[in-house]
């Protein structure tokens, strides 16, 4: 294998332009997570720590090993949006714990108290999926009110699907983990109750499945919180907790111990693997900040790759889309980039790249850049359509890892056709530079003025010429809006918005956690359509 | 004259590997002896053949005549030579030897006996014409004749084991003292170490020097000196630092005492080598202490400066060899001084320190057990290695640095340089002790007195607030940082601590120097981090990590660590400091409540003796029970006021550190 030959020119105007302005991408990226870790603000935060408690953040430090990495999942979940925090009430991700991979979910207990919001429960779900699909040990750190009453009607009915899926990876042989350090009541009872372990917190956990006001209301009897559902009652009585924990560290060193005892992921022990030989820092300049404006994908995996090593396939056919082969710290991946829109040739090609990938277990990383398939009549001729089903058959049916990484533009069915979101790729990050939509702004408002002309001059109706550019201009506005990174991100679309420069990193420790479930490529496809 | 074919070394550690090395350089064969604590020691690995002796307790082993002499025999040896301390000043020993046909290589029977008993030795000098100290050593030894001997001569007034020496057994007995306690355990002391427990008082004359000559005789009846050692830096009398020349002697002195050394040594026809002991007063008035009929284990400090290899010298006079050299031909060459390496912790009151040596790393230059230290004129001699045990056993003595130079002040530059480069971990050393000391003007100026080290102890042993920790702290966050990412099974290429999302940065507890810290730090580029200390932010980055060392550029001065790992704790030298930094655990575990009010034993040791019954009400400070260890004795006393509800050891019994001895009820809440 070669290195790839770079051609990036670090002092040309677009470099220099892209690079300040991404650089200023990551500034606002670094101001919008410090929100996420502020929890429900300075008044919560200090009340939580004055009952001695540890922050939900410092919780997960404390039960990661020392030095492990963590992979946050959505950290800016609920942005932007109405009746949410940023972060959504949930801190989650990947990180290692006792040498293990595991997926961490900790209560934001300063935010309403924990108590679940529709984002939250969305993100919730997520990470619960992403436990269930890569096969990772869940360890939940659980101090949460419950369901934020006043949204109910939102996460109430699919909520409990979070019960039903602790038991079922339990099946699956993925054990999880739940921490009690304070609120979990009512249905939230179930989230220990559903866990194959359960440490509780002394003095801490309350666990009920009503409190005692509701107890009095419905039986009339009186009780406290401590006998009612406290950790030593739910572990000398009730059984619910299997081992008592003197305190908040104490409960995590007990975690930590339970994730000593399962088996630990069978590795070959790999060389230490080469850098990429162009500095990350590149990719600033190399990424598009306007998205109209193409950049070679070849020079992204130049600084992603082990040793900028890529074994181009097929590299003078379909050159729209960039596949071949290369390793991330060690781990082999087929890499499919989009170098321009999508013709025949190019979706043609990237199928039949799927299907290698899936014959030699090898996991996929999607770069999308994408505003979409070629349209016109002498692509529509060539089966442009036909031809974009076999990569979405590939894409669909593949089940070996697959990973994303939205780089720039993801428009239309490229989304679809490059493992976007609905297509369940192990995971999606994207950069502050990427936008996403069905189509770009100006073309979406664009369609809308023709189909509306189209369609005054059919009923015969004269166009208002200002309101028309009003409308279209509104229009515009709002995709803009909507196809905007934090927009996204806030949705759950991705998992999260990533510093360029830390796509190898972020890949690999995604890669890694991945291969906790054996990769198993299928040969097995929906008919294409040749 | 019978030459020796084969040499029994009735010895253990860096005596017996001294005495080999010359064996070696004169074609004699070694044969080496053990106890079961020593099975794998150096000395045993060193000679041409070992035999076991016994247990590991030092009477039933290095200080069993019958069975070394029976080595002896079986091995086919010629001569046995003793080293210093066990038998070497055993007449006993001597005699035995002497029956079997067996050449013992130092004076004879008689003279150790003569000399061993101080009285006689005084009495020898006093006939020579050699001032000794006003004092009593009479045979009746009763404890009130003996206090009514204190009260006459006058406090302070030390008090000495007749038959011994090396300081042990020795008490100085103040007016704040209490002079029936000190008898007491000076007695024990004596019976202990050696069998006998007669006791000798002794003005003890303040700011004195401690000037010892060094002398050699033959079988011919000729007699030289080769000069002095100044073994005045004494700790509780144990030498700790010798030199020579003294600072404190003019050629007029020097020769003077010089010829007081050989009158006496004549007096009794010495043969072999010895050591006449003086004590010099500020006046210039010295007095005859005793003469040590051994080979003393400050001996390098002679050889360095004269040339000469004692040990040879030992040997060729007890083959019959004439000395072959006139004291006219003796030169003293330059400036030699020596400092003792002891397994012991300064900053805990010198409590004798056991464990595994898992770092023994002293400069490369060193030369080892050469009398010409050829080269750099650094020599070690040094009984233990990395991987050894130092037990509770024996001296806790690791080794000897010696460094040799035109004059005094390069020599002592050259010392501390080399003890500044040597890296021990694993016991504590008083390494720094002996830096501080060699460093202290006083000393420098050739001021310090026997008393001196008891006088600064303090200072000495807390140097002010030592930059090198901070430095320490940060080598360790990041070369443990290093070792974690690279021991983690999966990704070890990453950014340590990576966080897509930062929120704090890597923290660490630690305990350095009986304080309790917390390191935080947070990565601020490639290889590139910054520390937070109360008051001031260091910026550090790695230029590089191996197995053992790390080099760090702070705060932009480059300098690397070396860092030894044991179990939670990571030692870390550079030639700026060295410290021992335990990893506190992340988690601390919960444990049932320590009993309160107990004692426990604070060193590895042997209990000698129990003063308290269950039920008896004890206060704070009250003794309770007397531990042994390294020949040391050490009480432990009451940390409440109690009852003492049980007793957990029993007499003899070996106890770990940390070993609940006693049980208190405490009588407070």
């Amino acid at each position: 294998m070669q290195p790839i030959k770079s051609h990036v020119d670090r002092s040309s105007e677009i470099y220099l332009a892209n690079h300040s302005a991404n650089l200023a991408s990551i500034e606002r990226l670094r101001m919008e997570l410090l929100q996420s870790t502020l929890g429900g603000g300075e008044q919560y935060v200090k009340r939580h720590l004055s009952r001695g408690k540890l922050l939900p953040r410092e919780r997960i430090e404390m039960l990661l090993d020392e030095g492990s990495y963590f992979l946050e999942i959505a950290p800016l979940a609920g942005h932007g949006m109405d009746n949410e925090f940023v972060g959504a009430g949930v801190v989650g991700g990947v990180g290692l714990v006792s040498g293990r991979e595991c997926l961490i979910i900790a209560n934001e207990a300063t935010v309403k108290g924990g108590a679940v919001s529709e984002i939250g429960q969305r993100k919730n779900a997520r990470l619960a999926e992403i436990s269930a699909v890569n096969h990772l040990p869940s360890i939940t750190l659980v101090e949460s009110a419950g369901a934020d009453l006043p949204v109910q009607h939102k996460i109430f009915v699919p909520g409990g699907a979070g019960f039903k899926e602790i038991t079922r990876r339990s099946k699956a042989r993925i054990p999880s983990v739940s921490v009690v350090f304070g609120n979990s009541t009512a249905g939230g009872a179930y989230l220990p109750g559903m866990s194959d372990y359960v440490v509780m917190i002394k003095r801490q956990a309350q666990v009920f499945l009503g409190g005692p006001p509701l107890v009095k209301m419905a039986t009339g009897e009186t009780v406290d919180e401590e006998s009612l559902g406290g950790a030593e009652m739910h572990s000398k009585l009730s059984g619910l907790s299997d081992y008592l924990a003197e305190d908040e560290l104490d409960g995590l060193r007990i975690a930590r111990e339970i994730v000593a005892h399962l088996p630990a992921k069978s590795t070959t022990h790999r060389e230490r693997t080469l850098d990429p030989i162009y500095p990350s820092d590149d990719l600033l300049g190399i990424a598009s900040v306007d998205i109209r404006v193409p950049f070679d994908v070849k020079e992204i995996i130049a600084r992603i790759v082990d040793g900028s090593m890529f074994e181009e396939f097929k590299s003078v056919y379909g050159t729209t889309l960039v596949t071949g082969w290369a390793r991330i710290h060690g781990n082999p991946v087929g890499i499919l980039g989009n170098n321009g829109v999508l013709i025949s040739e190019a979706a043609a090609k990237g199928a039949q790249f799927i299907q290698l990938c899936n014959q030699q277990n090898i996991p996929l990383i999607f770069l999308q850049n994408i505003t979409g398939f070629m349209v016109g009549r002498s692509y529509e001729e060539q089966g442009i359509i036909r031809n974009g089903a076999k990569l979405i058959n590939a894409v669909s049916n593949s089940t070996v890892p697959a990973i994303t990484v939205m780089i720039g533009g993801s428009y239309g069915a490229g989304n679809y056709a490059m493992s976007g979101r609905a297509y369940d790729p192990r995971f999606v990050f994207t950069w502050p530079n990427h936008r996403i939509a069905v189509m770009g702004g100006p073309q979406l408002a664009g369609v809308m003025d023709i189909i509306k002309r189209d369609a005054a001059a059919r009923s015969g109706q004269p166009v208002d010429e200002a309101k028309q550019a009003l409308m279209k201009k509104m229009l515009e506005d709002q995709i803009d809006k909507e196809s905007d990174p934090y927009f996204a991100t806030a949705r759950l679309w991705d998992d999260g918005i990533i510093d360029p420069r830390d796509t190898r990193t972020v890949l690999a420790i995604a890669l890694s956690a991945a291969f906790n479930r054996p990769v198993e490529g299928t040969m097995e496809w929906g008919v294409f359509r040749h | 004259m019978k030459p020796f074919k084969k040499i029994l070394v009735a010895n253990r550690g860096e005596i017996a590997l001294r005495i080999m090395a010359t064996c070696r350089t004169m074609g004699i064969s070694t044969v080496a002896v053990y106890s079961d604590a020593d099975l794998r020691a150096a000395h045993v690995l060193a000679a041409d053949e070992a035999v076991r002796l016994g247990g590991a307790a030092s009477a039933h082993s290095y200080l069993n005549i019958q069975r070394i002499i029976d080595s002896a025999r079986r091995t086919g040896a010629d001569a046995i030579h003793p080293g210093y301390g066990f038998l070497s000043e055993n007449a006993d020993f001597a005699q035995s030897c002497a029956e079997e046909g067996i050449v013992f290589i130092g004076p004879s029977a008689q003279t150790i006996r003569s000399m061993g008993l101080k009285s006689a030795a005084r009495r020898l000098a006093v006939s020579s014409g050699v001032p000794v100290v006003p004092g009593y050593d009479g045979d009746e030894q009763g404890n009130d004749l003996l206090l009514e001997h204190i009260n006459k001569i006058g406090v302070p007034v030390l008090i000495k084991a007749s038959a011994g020496g090396g300081g042990k057994g020795m008490r100085v007995v103040r007016s704040s003292d209490d002079p029936l306690e000190a008898i007491e355990s000076a007695r024990r002391e004596a019976e202990k170490s050696f069998g006998d427990g007669r006791l000798l008082l002794e003005k003890f004359i303040e700011h004195a020097r401690h000037v010892e000559i060094q002398i050699l005789g033959d079988e011919q009846g000729n007699l030289i000196h080769l000069f002095e050692r100044d073994c005045s830096l004494q700790r509780r009398h144990q030498k700790i630092v010798e030199e020579s020349p003294s600072p404190a002697l003019d050629e007029s002195l020097r020769s003077r005492m010089g010829e007081a050394a050989v009158k006496v040594a004549r007096a009794i026809g010495y043969s072999n080598a010895g050591t006449v002991e003086f004590i010099l007063a500020p006046s210039g008035e010295f007095y005859f202490i005793e003469v040590n009929t051994r080979l003393q284990v400050e001996h390098p400090v002679t050889e360095m400066v004269t040339g000469l290899d004692l040990v040879r010298c030992q040997i060729e006079i007890a083959e019959g060899r004439s000395l072959g050299i006139t004291q006219d031909s003796i030169a003293h060459r330059g400036h030699a001084i020596e400092a003792r390496l002891y397994a012991e912790d300064p900053l805990n009151g010198f409590l004798p320190s056991t464990g595994r040596i898992v770092d023994w790393n002293i400069d490369a230059d060193f030369a080892s057990f050469s009398p010409s230290a050829e080269g750099h004129g650094l020599r070690v001699d040094a009984g233990v290695t990395c991987g050894d045990e130092v037990g509770i056993h024996y001296d806790p003595m690791l080794a000897k640095i010696i460094a040799h130079a035109g004059d005094r002040d390069s020599a002592i530059r050259k010392l501390i340089h080399a003890l500044k480069h040597t890296s021990i971990f694993g016991v504590r050393t008083n390494r720094e002790f002996l830096i501080a000391l060699l460093e202290h003007p006083d000393f420098i100026e050739g001021k310090a007195d026997t008393g001196f080290i008891g006088e600064n102890l303090n200072r000495l042993i807390s140097p002010e607030e030592n930059p090198f920790d901070q430095a320490a702290l940060v080598a360790v966050a990041l070369y443990r940082q290093h070792y974690q990412r690279d021991s983690h099974p999966l990704l070890r290429e990453l950014p340590a601590g990576y966080r897509n999302n930062p929120w704090r940065g890597p923290r660490l507890k630690v305990r350095l120097r009986e304080k309790d810290i917390d390191i935080s730090w947070r990565n601020v580029g490639q290889d590139s981090f910054q520390f937070d200390f109360p008051g001031v932010t260091v910026d550090a980055q790695v230029v590089f990590c191996h197995v053992n060392s790390i080099g760090i550029v702070l705060d932009g001065v480059f300098s690397s660590y070396r860092l030894i790992a044991d179990g939670d704790c990571l030692f870390v030298h550079s030639t700026s400091g060295a410290c021992e930094i335990e990893i506190l655990p992340r988690h601390p575990v919960h444990h049932s409540m320590a009993e309160e009010g107990s004692a426990n034993s604070p060193m590895p040791g042997q209990v000698i003796r129990i003063l308290v019954e269950v039920d008896q009400a004890v206060s704070i400070g009250d003794p309770l029970i007397v531990l042994e260890a390294m020949k040391m004795e050490h009480t432990c006393r009451a940390g409440v006021n109690g009852t003492v509800e049980k007793i957990m050891v029993g007499q003899g019994e070996v106890v770990g550190p940390g070993q609940v001895l006693i049980q208190i009820r405490s009588n407070e809440d």
